[in-house]
C-alpha cells in the first residue's frame, strides 16, 4: 500500500510513470490535485458539492485512462486542469446537474488581492473585491474561465493556453476583454443600485 | 468531506480501469500529422492547377470575346480550384491544431504558412509539368470536368467568336489551307492565306495550334493569326522566346 509520505519527495512526472506501473501511486497524484481541482470545477460550474465530487471522480478516471497521453514536456497540472475543464464544460452543456450560487471564500479573496488584477484603481475605491468576484460569476464562460485561471488559480499565460488549448495571444486578448466586460458589469450594477 | 481520491482508486480497481496503451495515442498523433502532410500536398496541387489554368489562358484576346479585362478575369478564374485550395487550407489547419502543440499557433499564422507551402509546392508541380498531367487525367476521367473549369481549350473553342483550336491533321501547301481536328473531335478546313503566324513557328502535322479568325461555314474557318498551343511551364517559356 502506497502512502502519501511515499510520494512526498516525488514530482508529478515521476508519479505519472509510477502510476502506470502501480495504480496505488495514482492515489498520491489525485490527492495532490483533489482540492485545487474541486475548487476550480466548483467555481467554473456553480455545481453543488455532491455534483462537483461526481465530476471530479470522472475527471480522475478519465485522466487515469489517458495517462499514456500525458507529454512530460507539458506541466502535469496543465494537463489535468484541461481534462477537468473539458469535463466541466461538457457537463455544463448537458445541464443535467443541480446548480447553486458560487460561494467565494477568503482564500479566493486573498488570491485576487495578491494577483496583478490591475483593473482601474478608482473602481476599487468604490467597491470591494467580494463584489468583483460575484461579478466574475455573471460573465460568459469564455471570460469567466480565463479570469478564474489567471487570477484565482494563479496560472500563467502558457499554462492557460495549454489548459484551454488556445494560442497565448488569444488568451491575452480574452483576459483584456474579460476585464473590460467585468468593468461594464460592475458599472452597470453600481448604476442600478444608485437608482434603487 | 469524502475522500474522493480514495473512492476513485477503489472504483478504478473494482471496475478494472486501465490506462489506454501508448500506441493508441501515438497512432492518433501520427494520423493528424499524416493528414496534415496530405492536405498540404493537395493544397499544392490545387495551387499548381490554378497556375496551370490561368497561365494557359490568353489574356490578350478578351476583346474577341466582347469582354472588358475585369469581365475576362471574372469569367476566367478557376473557381473550382480556388474553392478546393481554400478547403484544403482549412482541413490543413484543422489537422494542425489537433497535433500536440498545434493549438499554440494563431489561425492566421497557420493559414498563411499553409498557403505559402501550397504556393511553393504549386510552383514546383507546375514547373515539372505534373499539373498538366493532373489536368489531362481529370479531363479524361471525370465527365463534365471541362465544363467546371474555364481552361485554355474552353477559351479557344468558341468558333462563333472567332477562336478555334485543335491539332493539325493535314497541310495543303498549294491551297494554303489546313485540316484541323478541334478539341471536340470535329474536323475543320482552315484558310491560312491571310494568316499571320505568331512566333518562330513552322506548321507541321500533329502540331496543336490556336487560331484567331472568322467562322465562314460549319466546317470552314478563315485564319487571321495562328499561335502554337503550349501548356504549363513550357507555355511561359514559349512566350518569352
Amino acid at each position: 500500500m502506497v502512502t502519501i509520505s511515499d510520494c512526498e519527495q516525488k514530482n508529478d512526472v515521476q508519479l505519472v510513470f509510477l502510476s502506470l506501473e502501480n495504480q496505488e501511486y495514482y492515489y498520491c497524484l489525485m490527492k495532490r490535485y483533489e482540492i485545487p481541482l474541486m475548487n476550480y470545477v466548483r467555481k467554473l460550474s456553480g455545481l453543488n458539492q455532491s455534483d462537483v465530487e461526481d465530476v471530479l471522480q470522472e475527471v480522475f478516471i478519465l485522466a487515469y485512462q489517458n495517462l499514456n497521453d500525458y507529454d512530460r514536456q507539458f506541466k502535469f497540472s496543465s494537463w489535468i486542469y484541461r481534462i477537468a475543464h473539458n469535463q466541466t464544460v461538457s457537463m455544463l452543456r448537458k445541464k443535467t446537474k443541480n446548480y447553486q450560487d458560487i460561494s467565494w471564500d477568503e482564500h479566493d479573496l486573498d488570491q485576487l488581492v495578491q494577483s496583478d488584477f490591475d483593473i482601474e484603481q478608482s473602481l476599487f475605491q468604490k467597491m470591494d473585491y467580494r463584489n468583483l468576484l460575484q461579478n466574475i460569476d455573471t460573465l460568459p464562460l469564455k471570460y469567466k474561465e480565463v479570469l478564474l485561471l489567471k487570477f484565482l488559480e494563479g496560472k500563467d499565460y502558457q499554462e492557460i493556453s495549454d489548459i484551454l488549448r488556445k494560442p497565448m495571444g488569444t488568451i491575452g486578448t480574452l483576459i483584456n476583454r474579460a476585464k473590460k466586460r467585468l468593468l461594464q458589469e460592475i458599472t452597470k450594477g453600481q448604476g442600478e443600485s444608485k437608482n434603487d | 468531506m469524502t475522500d474522493i481520491s480514495k473512492k476513485t482508486l477503489e472504483k478504478i480497481k473494482k471496475e478494472q480501469v486501465h490506462p489506454k496503451p501508448r500506441w493508441y495515442f501515438l497512432t492518433r498523433d501520427y494520423f493528424f500529422w499524416i493528414m496534415f502532410v496530405i492536405t498540404t500536398l493537395l493544397g499544392g496541387v490545387a495551387f499548381g492547377m490554378i497556375l496551370f489554368i490561368t497561365t494557359n489562358l490568353d489574356w490578350d484576346i478578351y476583346q474577341y470575346l466582347g469582354l472588358s479585362l475585369p469581365e475576362a478575369v471574372v469569367t476566367s478564374l478557376p473557381y473550382l480550384w480556388i474553392a478546393l485550395l481554400v478547403f484544403f487550407l482549412f482541413i490543413t489547419y484543422y489537422n494542425f491544431i489537433h497535433t500536440r502543440r498545434g493549438y499554440r499557433y494563431r489561425f492566421v499564422v497557420i493559414f498563411l504558412i499553409s498557403l505559402l507551402i501550397s504556393i511553393l509546392l504549386g510552383f514546383g508541380f507546375f514547373h515539372y509539368g505534373w499539373t498538366e498531367n493532373v489536368e489531362r487525367q481529370l479531363r479524361a476521367r471525370i465527365p463534365g470536368y471541362q465544363h467546371m473549369v474555364y481552361t485554355g481549350e474552353n477559351q479557344w473553342m468558341q468558333p462563333e467568336k472567332g477562336l478555334l483550336s485543335g491539332t493539325i491533321v493535314e497541310i495543303n501547301v498549294e491551297e494554303k489551307s489546313l485540316r484541323l481536328k478541334d478539341h471536340h473531335g470535329k474536323e475543320w478546313t482552315i484558310d491560312i492565306n491571310n494568316a499571320m503566324i505568331r512566333g518562330n513557328l513552322s506548321l507541321t502535322k500533329n502540331l496543336e495550334i490556336k487560331i484567331l479568325g472568322k467562322k465562314v461555314s460549319e466546317d470552314f474557318f478563315e485564319a487571321n493569326e495562328i499561335r502554337i498551343m503550349m501548356r504549363g511551364f513550357h507555355q511561359e517559356r514559349g512566350k518569352k522566346q
